[in-house]
């Protein structure tokens, strides 16, 4: 059990066992991408409890980001994983953020991602989303990917789909952003159904 | 012949796993498939035979993220 808990961890007790809180505080999340699903998974995860997270995304924080992802303006042009760190750091100083800005690919997709015990796939492209499917062929952690989130409107239709034993994929599974734009909503819908996946998994509870 | 795709009864005419996409109008790449509960990789839709009654779960992957 951790005795060095800052207020925020303290204020979280009466949430958990101390058991559930423990396995929270112990957890390594992966998160692929920081862009509205990533950046939104991640905060519902600090809000919860989890203190280790690994992230990797190559861009920068830009103004046309901001009506979905949960960035702020005075950051714009710098690394969103240094971004959401600092805004993860804000909620709880004890979190710790091993960040990276690779571009992923298929053969690298999980260079930095070995200790991760769940991984949230968080890509924009579908280019990269089939990378991350490809390279999770023999991973045994579970894995949570995203898939149709663009436009507005029937946000019932945003689901989790369960494929072989260790597979989550959420999301409405045709609103591609090719055909619509993506609004807050349904974004931060999607990488909440991903963060409660997560903390499921982690506790023990029904994901489905 | 009858096989069951996201939970639903579909009759198709061919049983190569490739066919069977076009057939029912999925795109070969970004799709992910499984089988009787087992993910197929990707490169074996090609060669990958369906039985009837065998359970497919379809999903197309698309961009946003």
């Amino acid at each position: 059990m951790e005795h060095n808990q800052n207020e925020f961890e303290l204020s979280i007790q009466k949430f958990y066992t101390p058991e559930e809180l423990d396995i929270l505080q112990h957890a390594v999340i992966g998160i692929l991408g920081a862009g509205g699903i990533g950046s939104n998974c991640a905060i519902s995860l600090a809000r919860s409890g989890i203190r280790h997270f690994i992230i990797d995304d190559m861009d920068t924080v830009e103004l046309s980001n901001l009506n979905r992802q949960s960035y702020f303006p005075q950051q714009v042009g710098t690394y969103k994983v240094d971004a959401l760190t600092e805004i993860l750091t804000h909620i709880n100083p004890k979190i710790t953020v091993e960040k990276y800005t690779d571009f992923l690919t298929k053969d690298t997709m999980l260079q930095h991602f070995s200790n991760a015990h769940i991984l949230v796939e968080a890509f924009d492209k579908v280019e990269s989303k089939v990378d991350f499917f490809s390279a999770i062929s023999d991973v045994t952690v579970p894995c949570i990917m995203i898939s149709g989130i663009a436009g507005i409107g029937k946000s019932d239709e945003l689901g989790v789909t369960k494929m072989g034993d260790n597979l989550y994929i959420v999301g409405d599974k045709h609103s591609s952003i090719t055909d619509d734009c993506p609004y807050a909503p349904r974004v931060a819908i999607a990488a909440n159904k991903q963060a409660d996946i997560v903390l499921a998994l982690l506790l023990g509870k029904d994901v489905l | 012949m009858l096989i069951i795709i996201n939970g639903e009864e579909r009759t198709v005419s061919h049983s190569l796993l490739r066919d069977i996409l076009v057939e029912l109008d999925y795109p070969l790449s970004g799709v992910a498939v499984e089988l009787n509960g087992t993910i197929l990789p990707m490169d074996t839709y090609e060669s990958t035979q369906i039985s009837a009654a065998d359970r497919l779960e379809i999903v197309c992957f698309v961009g946003g993220g």
